[in-house]
């Protein structure tokens, strides 16, 4: 049996005369959670409404484990979807918008009960199936949208910003439910966002897109340190981008017709260094600026060759002052190299 | 002092007003109970008399057959029209919200004889009943009012999640509709219904001039009578006026039990 929920295969989508997706590829690994993560408008909901069937204008291929559904009508496809706002109906109770799924398959009564009953108790919502929607919390409702999703035991279940109309506190709180419950249940789930610390939180595989491309798929560590391109060096973490020219001010030895951009992140600076000096960039300069941020001081550095450069250290000594004259090292192999 | 002077103003204005407002409804009322009112300042004495003729007259009876069905038939009509309409545009298509505001607000700026005399033109050659004319010029004259209360209906909940979520858990399109959007705009398509027939169950100028004595409705009746008979043409009015009260009354009372369920809410989330 394969190991492969989801495929897609040369997927594009035109929207209003605009190619919206441009021949889209990845494959989807079952009982694992993946993140589409993308700017605004990259085209993240455009594919997963694609693959949900609510988008049927379509080009290519989408398998579901391994059997072609592009074809397929929404109510056809075994897919469950939670929307941002969870769309959980308002004139049903808990319990029934539960059933809803059971009951539109015909289950027998009986079997729609045993079955809303072992979910909403999976969910820790057994005492609220009859209270209705308006008189739930944040969190409860998506914990019964869950349940609505799961009780239909989808093949794969997709999640479209269901986080993103909260506040950074509930969001983390929820956002360690939906894994929990991904972990706990074994769902294969697509789960879209456009917050680079939320994917990098929950995520087994992140797919990074933009412009209707996918440009990067990967672990989450993998991604952040090393990012294929540009853009995912800004987009996913607050790297140090650098050209060659730059590097070389810095003192790193190049080729000289080496036209590439690297990346040095933050965290990887050290203020000594251990073993052969020979293995080390060192730069010297003066904080412009810092930010403290709980955990990590982040500083604004001024190299003397005018560079400015983001440095962090967690938050175990006193801070540097402004106008601190210093010399910070990065290690020569932790000094990426990026596409454009 | 000088507040003082203006509130006294004001509250002698509004009173002024009100008597303005409230005599000849008050009059018409008291006209329709009077036994006899002539060259004195109250009626001689009071009686159900009129009412009891009305109610057995049949001419009554069967104006208010048929201004019922109009007013069913004609929010029908108006409602399988508009309803899957605005459903879209709220839904699927915000865009075309613009036009239909538009299109909604021409039948206030087409008087309805330029409308009666555009429609017989246009249908006058051809096989189509003129009743099923009359219907469809009353539905579309209360596009504005049923649009607009339908309209409204989708604001509240995220529709368009709704519906789709409907087809993901297995419904077909029309199903999930019937189960997921109608309950979800029940208030707002009741208000609707209700407005659309209390327009048509008054309407008077299309009816009067496409059918005329063909089809004798309440409002036609009523203007024939108040020819011929002052007193039953009161007892009508009367009749005519609580009724459009009570449906008024009972879209308030809609109104502000959703307004006092949405408090609610808030209270409840905020507990929460």
């Amino acid at each position: 049996m394969s190991s492969i929920s989801l495929e897609v295969k040369d997927l594009a989508i035109n929207l209003s005369g605009n190619q919206v997706i441009k021949d889209m590829n990845f494959k989807i690994k079952k009982n694992t959670l993946t993140t589409f993560l993308g700017p605004s408008g990259s085209g993240k909901t455009t594919v997963l409404r694609a693959i949900a069937g609510l988008n049927q204008k379509i080009a290519g291929k989408i398998l579901l484990d391994d059997t072609e559904i592009q074809n397929l009508a929404a109510n056809q496809r075994n897919i469950g979807m939670i929307f941002q706002s969870y769309a959980l109906f308002p004139n049903l109770s808990v319990f029934e918008n539960v059933a809803y799924g059971l009951r539109v398959r015909k289950e027998p009564k009986a079997t729609i009960k045993e079955k809303v009953d072992a979910i909403l108790k999976t969910v820790n919502l057994q005492d609220k199936e009859q209270s209705y929607p308006e008189n739930l919390s944040g969190g409860q409702k998506q914990r019964v949208a869950i349940a609505r999703a799961m009780v239909l035991e989808p093949k794969i279940l997709l999640l479209d910003e269901p986080l993103s109309a909260l506040d950074a506190k509930i969001r983390i709180e929820l956002r360690n439910q939906i894994r929990e419950y991904q972990q706990r249940l074994g769902i294969t789930m697509l789960f879209v966002t456009h917050d680079q610390a939320e994917a990098m939180a929950i995520s087994d595989e992140i797919i990074v897109m933009d412009n209707g491309k996918v440009q990067q798929q990967g672990s989450p560590l993998e991604i952040y340190t090393h990012p294929q391109n540009i853009f995912i060096a800004k987009f996913i973490g607050n790297h140090n981008i650098l050209d060659a020219a730059q590097l070389r001010s810095l003192g790193v030895e190049l080729a000289e017709n080496d036209k590439s951009n690297f990346i040095i992140r933050p965290e990887l600076f050290q203020i000594s260094i251990t073993g052969d000096s020979s293995d080390y960039m060192a730069v010297s300069g003066k904080v412009k600026n810092i930010s403290i941020l709980g955990d990590r001081f982040e500083y604004r550095f001024i190299t003397e060759n005018g560079l400015e450069l983001k440095v962090e250290f967690l938050n175990q000594q006193q801070a540097f002052m402004i106008e601190t004259a210093i010399t910070f090292y990065v290690k020569k192999d932790n000094i990426e190299r990026v596409g454009i | 002092m000088e507040k003082h002077i203006d509130r006294i103003i004001a509250k002698i204005v509004i009173t002024l007003i009100s008597i303005y407002l409230a005599a000849p409804i008050v009059a018409t009322i008291m006209y329709s109970f009077a036994k006899s009112w002539v060259n004195t300042i109250l009626p001689d004495g009071w009686t159900f008399e009129w009412y009891l003729q009305l109610i057995t007259n049949s001419d009554f009876l069967s104006a208010l057959a048929r201004s019922i069905i109009l007013g069913f038939v004609t929010t029908i009509i108006a409602m399988c029209c508009f309803l899957p309409v605005v459903f879209y545009a709220n839904v699927y298509d915000e865009s075309i919200k613009a036009k239909l505001r538009f299109i909604t607000v021409l039948p206030f700026t087409i008087p309805g004889i330029v409308l009666v005399t555009g429609l017989v033109r246009v249908y006058a050659n051809l096989p189509v009943p003129q009743m099923l004319v009359l219907l469809l010029a009353i539905s579309l004259l209360s596009l504005p009012v049923t649009y607009q209360a339908l309209d409204n209906a989708f604001i509240a909940h995220d529709f368009r999640a709704m519906f789709e979520q409907a087809l993901i858990l297995g419904d077909s399109p029309i199903k999930a509709f019937v189960k997921v959007v109608i309950p979800n705009i029940r208030v707002g398509m009741f208000i609707a219904m209700l407005l659309t027939f209390t327009n048509a169950f008054g309407e008077y100028v299309l009816t009067n001039i496409i059918l005329g004595g063909n089809y004798e409705t309440l409002k036609i009746y009523m203007y024939r009578l108040m020819q011929s008979n002052g007193q039953a043409s009161s007892v009508l009015t009367t009749v005519y006026f609580f009724f459009l009260a009570i449906i008024s009354i009972i879209m308030i009372a809609i109104m502000k039990w959703q307004g006092s369920k949405k408090a609610e809410e808030v209270e409840d989330t905020k507990k929460l």
